[in-house]
């Protein structure tokens, strides 16, 4: 269809009729052709090269990850058992990678990983939500307009700039303010993760809330309810499943969050549940120790490991959200 | 469009990213001479630092370092697939023995030493403790300041990522074996901090942290304390740096700073002239001046 309407364009350009069968039209029609046909491959690569990398990633991280399962075994991931001198069985919990005697429980990394990412999704979901509430509800068209890009700006905040403020003046702050067992500890940590998830979960929510059609509203103001009241008894319970689906998002991408953690958690391989203490995340784990590795060992592949444990638990979050704003499209299409 | 082609557009599609994968590939090397350096995680970047310098005045020489401990890379010397092995520590006798059994005359070149200070912060009244009072403490039996006749706050422990060579030293040198001769492990409270500088900077403003680091670093810093360490508790203690902020390196040479160690290359004694050269090139004025680039510690005079 292009090819034909470009072809009739280029003929009228040169100011002459050309019946569509003589030799010079069909050459221009050849050429089109070859060019529309080029082009749209090039575009089409471009699109599948996403697909073929993450495929490409995905096959190598199994592979050497699952090497890890036949070096190390899948019990000694969880704990490790040691007679002690009593006869008594005891499990031992703890990362020590580059022991004489190696111990590969995740335990610790995973505990870590939640003791920073559960208060970070709590405060992000507070201060998140409230803010796609005004955005959407509250706030007028200027004032929106104005908010919105500056609330995602700061999602394109550099997190090593965020890791190293909450790492000089975050922790030095609380430091002086709580006096915690450890100057970096997880809560200083979920506090600078959240600059990051807020304006994910804002952004989202406020799209949810967004999507609610305005009959909704003004059945609820011709009820006389309040404003207070249509959004919390009407608006939010309407998107609920929208805004649930942001803070599963939210929570997602505090587990995979690096750089913050890494700074200013303290990297304590701790199994700890107290927030004021130093902990470690899986994330930390393998860039801490990754860049120094010896290849092909078996804390090699115990580090690939972590990365199939936090590439499954991101996967199956992502899934879930992307399922929860798809449901929730299709039931507010036919609302 | 007609269903077939979508069958086409795939064969083109992967056509076309085969061949920039193709494109990816690196040229061979064939026609450099190549020098294998294999050996201590300690030393690899110190090892590659050289090797860069030193392909930069040789271009026809390429060494490649890799690291994956000290005993790699002696076994891959006695088995012959490395030319130069690094090392943090002599060779064992088995070692030696394994050596001679095979026929193979060792040479052992010192290259540098590698010395650790151990940081307070400044606003902490201890300046010196003995080797067995830091293991106690980094092992987390000390937990305390009080303990060690410091204030009464709790200790909190910082170190480096267990990959990392001053990791294993410190474990090995200060942490020392317990009584049934295993390894001592760090306490699980002990922070992880990323290079020396994070450390350096997390014990400068934490007034019950104790840290540990090369000495090159930390005897420039004004921000946090070195402590003088002593081998037992009837010795003299000994600061690793002067009073001026200088290294004092006479008192790592001679051993008196007792956490210090000897850095060891080792080759074969028919190794190619280029390796020859590039052992000689470590030990010049100017391989030793990247030594102290590099924050470790040069060979004595």
């Amino acid at each position: 269809m292009d090819a034909e309407i470009l072809k009739k364009n280029e003929s009228s350009l040169a100011g002459e009729k050309i019946s569509p069968e003589s030799p010079f039209a069909k050459k221009i029609a050849k050429t089109t052709r070859i060019k529309e046909a080029l082009i749209k491959y090039f575009f089409a690569v471009n699109g599948v090269m996403a697909l073929v990398f993450i495929i490409l990633i995905f096959i190598f991280l199994f592979k050497e990850g699952f090497k890890a399962l036949e070096h190390i075994g899948l019990l000694e991931f969880l704990f490790r058992s040691q007679g002690s001198a009593g006869g008594a069985v005891q499990k031992i919990y703890e990362w020590y990678p580059t022991s004489s005697d190696p111990k590969y429980s995740l335990i610790p990394l995973i505990t870590g990983t939640l003791v920073i990412s559960l208060p970070a999704t709590i405060i992000s979901t507070i201060f998140g939500v409230a803010a796609g509430v005004y955005l959407s509800e509250v706030a007028n068209p200027k004032a929106k307009e104005f908010l919105k890009p500056v609330i995602e700006l700061f999602a394109g905040i550099p997190t090593v700039v965020l890791g190293f403020v909450m790492l000089v003046i975050g922790a030095t702050f609380f430091n002086d303010l709580l006096n915690p067992a450890n100057r970096l500890n997880a809560f200083i940590a979920a506090l600078g993760l959240s600059f990051v998830i807020v304006p994910v979960i804002a952004s989202l929510s406020e799209d949810a809330l967004h999507s609610i059609p305005d009959d909704l509203r003004m059945a609820a103001y011709g009820l006389g309810a309040t404003k207070w009241q249509t959004i919390s008894r009407v608006i939010l319970p309407a998107a609920f499943s929208g805004v649930s689906a942001s803070i599963i998002l939210g929570f997602g991408r505090a587990i995979g969050e690096t750089m913050i953690v890494l700074m200013a958690s303290g990297n304590a391989a701790n199994l700890t549940f107290n927030v004021f203490k130093s902990v470690r995340t899986m994330t930390a784990t393998i860039a801490a120790e990754m860049g120094e590795v010896s290849h092909g060992s078996d804390h090699y592949y115990a580090l690939f490991f972590i990365g199939i444990v936090l590439f499954t638990i991101t996967f199956i979050l992502n899934l879930i959200a992307e399922i929860i704003i798809n449901k929730m499209r299709k039931k507010n299409r036919f609302s | 469009m007609k269903k077939g082609t979508i069958l086409s557009d795939i064969l083109i599609i992967l056509l076309v990213s085969s061949f920039i994968f193709i494109g990816c590939r690196k040229k061979s090397e064939a026609e450099k001479a190549v020098i294998t350096v294999k050996g201590s995680d300690t030393m690899v970047n110190l090892s590659q630092r050289w090797a860069e310098e030193y392909m930069k005045k040789n271009p026809s020489i390429s060494i490649q370092v890799t690291g994956g401990g000290s005993g790699t890379g002696i076994a891959a010397l006695l088995n012959g697939t490395t030319d130069i092995a690094n090392a943090s520590r002599e060779m064992k006798d088995v070692e030696m023995e394994k050596a001679k059994s095979s026929g193979l005359n060792l040479e052992q070149h010192k290259v540098a030493l590698d010395g650790l200070a151990v940081i307070v912060s400044p606003e902490n009244p201890i300046s010196e403790l003995t080797i067995a009072q830091l293991s106690d403490i980094f092992t987390g039996k000390t937990t305390n300041w009080k303990e060690l006749g410091g204030k009464n706050l709790p200790i909190v422990l910082y170190g480096r990522e267990n990959s990392s060579g001053t990791y294993e030293f410190f474990k090995e040198h200060v942490l020392g074996k317990d009584k049934n001769g295993n390894q001592n492990e760090y306490a699980s409270s002990t922070q992880v901090l990323q290079g020396t500088a994070a450390l350096g900077e997390a014990v400068a403003r934490d007034i019950k942290g104790i840290g540990y680091g090369g000495v090159g670093y930390f005897a420039q810093r004004k921000d946090v304390k070195i402590l003088s360490v002593k081998e037992n508790k009837d010795s003299q203690a000994y600061s690793p740096v002067g009073d001026g902020g200088q290294v004092m390196y006479e008192l790592i040479w001679s051993k008196k700073y007792p956490i210090s160690r000897y850095l060891y290359c080792y080759a074969n004694s028919n190794l190619k002239r280029e390796g020859k050269a590039f052992l000689d090139f470590i030990v010049s004025p100017d391989g030793q001046n990247l030594v102290k680039q590099m924050e470790y510690i040069p060979l004595p005079k």
